[in-house]
């Protein structure tokens, strides 16, 4: 067998993936992939149809789940940027982790609104309505996007994440707006199902469990896609400090030459 | 790390785009705000609200919101004519649209139209099923499935 | 209208395998074009920036 140095490479740079962190990332994907699977196949098969709304209750065991992921990313997000800007905490380690869950919270508030859309046009009967829900929703998902492509203007890295910071912030003043919109507001969009502020659950034994899965497998799957996004930041910013150097050591030979 | 202007871009980080990306967010959060604080804040006003405003109301369109009161739904030639009733309160709605899957006796709705003039009627062209927030398994050999609906 | 149910589970399920497979592929490209980051690794490495 030819061993290329590419091929002889692998075992070096895959050796990372073999650190206690790597394997927690892993089981944590492989779990998240298996409660994805157990929830869509309860969601879809084994649960009873409901009263009101027969065999359009499936859509409850996905479409909170994924919303609560959104919060709960941008929630990371504030937090983080919270972190990054006392002065105390202060560490790229914070600005990187913003950054990862910011995208991955923009993903899932993209489908909170997809998914959201969908139901409603079955049960309400309507794709969108401008009902406090669904519009402070739309914000906050515009918000996170304007975060992330204020993260792509250039400049100074630290000038960068003290403005993101600020930014993601801000931002998540939307959150609980979002969040308790359905009970400052009338609205067309139900109230929580789960995480009411009455702490009252009103679903039905298998129909209920079958959303608590739904709700950690989609907090474990956040969680792998953070674990990778951020390394995917943390692997981006050491190529661009070696492209700068490398071109540097261009610039260095190019004056030579002259 | 301190010099990021010699680090390659990717496509969105081209200063054009970038300004292009700016301003469209700019202005979807502007639109986003100004629905946000125009018509979401007030979204619907419920029957009895309604009938207490109906001078003030006149003819313009809004949202009301109430039950359907059993007995009342009419198959018409345009669409489907009903009363809407909240906190005692009763309008007849005739409506041109054809209803949602979920519309039926005993649930609320919300309708979008306007009070006609001169009569206790309101013409409606939408209609919109709310549900609350409880699931509960149907059970087959009920006899009436759908009897505790959203109300 | 159970046709919607579908749908709304398809493009969840779908975007988010979309975007994991992503994630993965860069994470995976980047962790392969970069050496690891040890000191006496570095020389000879200098050959893959071409």
């Amino acid at each position: 067998m030819i061993i290329t140095r590419r091929q002889a490479r692998r075992p070096l740079t895959s050796s990372s993936s073999r650190r206690p962190g790597s394997l927690v990332r892993t089981a944590t994907g492989v779990v998240g992939l298996a409660s994805v699977a157990a929830t869509v196949w309860l969601g879809l098969w084994v649960t009873p149809p409901s009263t009101n709304l027969g065999q359009l209750v499936r859509l409850l065991y996905i479409h909170p789940p994924v919303a609560w992921v959104a919060y709960l990313a941008f929630g990371v997000t504030a937090a983080a940027s919270l972190l990054y800007l006392w002065r105390r905490t202060r560490s790229v380690v914070w600005d990187r982790l913003a950054a990862a869950s910011g995208e991955v919270g923009v993903l899932f508030c993209g489908l909170t609104l997809v998914s959201g859309s969908i139901w409603g046009k079955a049960t309400w009967g309507v794709w969108w309505t401008w009902d406090a829900r669904l519009t402070s929703t739309a914000l906050l998902f515009v918000l996170y996007l304007g975060y992330l492509a204020l993260r792509r203007v250039p400049s100074d890295p630290g000038t960068r994440a003290k403005r993101s910071a600020v930014a993601a912030i801000l931002a998540f003043a939307d959150v609980p707006i979002s969040y308790l919109s359905v009970y400052w507001w009338k609205t067309l969009h139900q109230t929580g199902t789960v995480l009411n502020p009455q702490r009252q659950v009103h679903v039905h034994g298998l129909m209920a469990w079958t959303l608590l899965l739904g709700f950690c497998a989609f907090t474990l799957v956040y969680a792998w896609l953070v674990a990778h996004r951020y390394a995917v930041e943390a692997l981006a910013e050491r190529q661009q400090g070696e492209g700068l150097a490398r071109a540097l050591a261009e610039r260095r030979a190019e004056g030579r030459a002259a | 790390m301190a010099v990021a202007s010699a680090r390659s871009r990717g496509r969105l980080e081209h200063p054009r785009r970038l300004w292009v990306v700016g301003v469209i967010i700019v202005a979807a959060i502007g639109f986003l705000l100004a629905k946000g604080l125009g018509s979401s804040i007030n979204y619907f006003e419920t029957v009895n609200q309604a009938v207490a405003l109906r001078s003030s109301l006149g003819t313009t369109t809004f949202r009301m919101e109430g039950v359907v009161v059993r007995g009342t739904v009419h198959q018409t030639s345009r669409g489907t004519d009903f009363s809407m009733r909240s906190h005692g309160v009763t309008v007849p709605v005739v409506n041109t649209s054809s209803p949602p899957q979920l519309f039926a006796p005993g649930r609320a709705v919300v309708v979008v139209g306007h009070f006609a003039r001169g009569t206790d009627k309101f013409l409606s062209n939408e209609i919109m099923v709310k549900h609350s927030a409880n699931y509960v398994a149907a059970h087959p050999n009920r006899v009436k499935p759908g009897a505790n609906g959203s109300s | 209208m159970s046709g919607l149910i579908d749908a709304g589970y398809s493009v969840v399920l779908v975007s988010v395998a979309a975007y994991s497979a992503a994630v993965v592929y860069r994470h995976r490209s980047l962790a392969r074009s970069l050496p690891p980051p040890t000191p006496d690794a570095e020389p000879e490495e200098e050959g893959e920036w071409q």
